[in-house]
């Protein structure tokens, strides 16, 4: 396949853009991709998109960039993280905490610690980290029993269906935004970037 | 001690019985770093040297890890003993590709070490065949509370342990298991029930963590967050998930038996024909065919060989063990060659009934 912006070179990207719900297959060659300002390594990084989240910020080309923070400690600057998925140091925490609370809640079950402590951090009360609190996935009872019609799967356990909370539906969307990048389907997670976006308008 | 010595003696993850086991082995790894330090990634080589002494010196006292542990600095390997760590799952492939200032510290037995260095400071990592978390967290919390007298972690009260990638921050556990599943792959169930897996925030990878496909049916299932759950919440939930899994696979063989016996019996004759004549055998492929073997010897219908002697082809046909039982680099052509002669040899008396 040829190039569409040169149309000379052979395409070796292919990239699917979403634009008011209808998809359109771009082809382009490296050198044109990257002169139309498209950075391969972190387009797709999961950090950058929860990031883009953070910032309100919809996506393509066209959107303002996000004000680069550093980290006072380390110096690490969201730019390296977004390119890298690695902070620099255990202060970078506290640095780009706003950033992190969108992308902890794109990664984990929970917001708060609640497990083993060191013996030099100052004593917590002791329920606090006893109580299990994993809330089920709301994709759980449906992806459990579904894709299998033998007598063992429908043995599974399932836990009763009741209407998602808003806050529950979007972890779940972020979740499938983690899965859709880690499996290139990025289709999917451009509507799932988007779906996200409407639930949660003022991030 | 030397890696000789260690390379000789069994692994910490395969069994070395006879046991048939679906489930292989189990895994626990902790995430931690130091205060005050950058991470590894971000600290630069020099600094990296200077904390890898300043850890060195307490894991050496540190009495979970054995009188005298096995000590290795990743600047100072060859190509070959980085593959044979690898594929022995003591070091990551991202530490594999180290140099100054990463290492690994382990005990003789393999069962408990530390990669230093790695994407955290500290990686410590506890494994044992079989289904055994539970007591692989008893070790590890031992070996933990053991270095954290004498090194301060990284921690803050909301985010728990901190680590350099957020996806590792709270507890910094991945706890995993190894199932050995082909009786569903011969069912058509595979996916569904890893699809399924995915959805209740469960990890899986293949037979040499992350980034590697599912050669031979090998399987890792860890818990995917690490953050807003205990240690032993995040560890009940895999057990109960393992447990499903491996029922499962009981089951599929038990209907392999009943409704695919032809299936069953190609797979593992196709299996027993090819390793028994083939003159080149890539290494994946060597992983499929033992696969297959295993499931006919777990289901009678391979005689005249042994669990033990499959589990020890399926770490001796790697790349690395084969190349360090040859004492110098064989070229991946030459490496087939050897395997299928190799295989061949080990499977001699082996037959179908």
């Amino acid at each position: 396949m040829i190039c569409e912006c040169c149309q000379e070179n052979e395409a070796t990207i292919h990239l699917t853009q979403v634009i008011d719900q209808n998809a359109r297959e771009v082809h382009l060659c490296a050198a044109c991709a990257e002169k139309n300002g498209l950075n391969l390594q972190s387009a797709m990084s999961l950090p950058e998109m929860l990031f883009d989240l953070a910032a309100g910020k919809t996506g393509g080309a066209d959107s303002p960039a996000m004000p680069e923070k550093s980290c006072a400690q380390c110096h690490l600057r969201t730019s390296d993280f977004k390119k890298n998925g690695r902070l620099g140091c255990p202060v970078c925490y506290e640095s780009f905490a706003g950033e992190l609370r969108q992308v902890l809640a794109g990664m984990q079950c929970g917001p708060a610690h609640k497990g083993k402590q060191p013996r030099h951090a100052p004593p917590v009360p002791a329920e606090a980290a006893a109580v299990p609190k994993v809330p089920p996935p709301r994709r759980k009872r449906k992806a459990a029993a579904a894709p299998d019609t033998t007598p063992e799967a429908s043995a599974q356990p399932s836990t009763p269906a009741k209407a998602p909370a808003p806050a529950v539906q979007r972890k779940a969307l972020e979740r499938q935004l983690a899965e859709a990048i880690r499996t290139e389907n990025y289709e999917e997670a451009a509507r799932l970037r988007d779906a996200l976006q409407q639930e949660n308008p003022g991030a | 001690m030397s890696l000789a010595r260690m390379v000789e003696g069994p692994t910490a993850w395969l069994p070395a019985g006879s046991d048939a086991a679906i489930i292989v082995s189990s895994r626990i790894r902790l995430a931690r770093n130091l205060e005050g330090a950058a991470f590894p990634g971000w600290a630069g080589e020099a600094e990296c040297a200077r904390l890898q002494k300043q850890m060195l010196s307490v894991l050496r006292a540190s009495p979970a890890l054995g009188e005298a542990p096995l000590v290795f600095d990743m600047e100072t390997l060859t190509t070959i003993e980085r593959d044979v760590l690898r594929e022995r799952h003591l070091i990551s492939i991202d530490l594999a590709h180290k140099g100054l200032g990463s290492g690994l510290v382990a005990r003789t037995d393999e069962s408990l070490s530390v990669m230093i260095n790695e994407e955290d400071h500290l990686r410590l990592q506890a494994m044992r065949p079989g289904f055994s978390l539970d007591e692989l967290w008893r070790e590890i919390n031992t070996l933990d509370d053991q270095i954290e007298e004498k090194l301060r972690y990284a921690y803050s009260h909301t985010l728990g342990y901190l680590t350099a990638c957020p996806s590792n921050v709270g507890t910094g556990l991945r706890a995993s298991v190894m199932l050995h599943i082909p009786a569903l792959r011969l069912m058509d169930e595979t996916e569904p029930v890893l699809k399924s897996l995915a959805a209740m925030d469960i990890a899986v990878r293949g037979l040499c963590g992350e980034g590697t496909d599912a050669a031979g049916n090998m399987f890792q299932i860890s818990n995917q967050t690490t953050l807003g759950a205990s240690e032993t919440d995040l560890i009940r939930r895999l057990q109960a998930i393992v447990t499903e899994v491996a029922t499962h696979e009981e089951n599929a063989r038990q209907r392999l038996i009943e409704e695919r016996p032809a299936r069953l019996r190609d797979v593992v004759g196709r299996a027993y024909g090819i390793v028994r004549h083939a003159g080149v055998l890539p290494s994946n492929e060597a992983l499929d065919h033992l696969s297959a073997l295993h499931l006919g010897n777990a289901l009678g219908i391979l005689k005249g060989t042994d669990i033990a002697v499959l589990n020890k082809l399926l770490l001796w046909t790697q790349p690395g063990h084969l190349q360090w039982q040859m004492g110098r680099p064989v070229p991946p052509e030459e490496r087939d060659e050897l395997r299928a002669r190799m295989v061949a040899e080990a499977l001699r008396s082996a037959r179908l009934v």
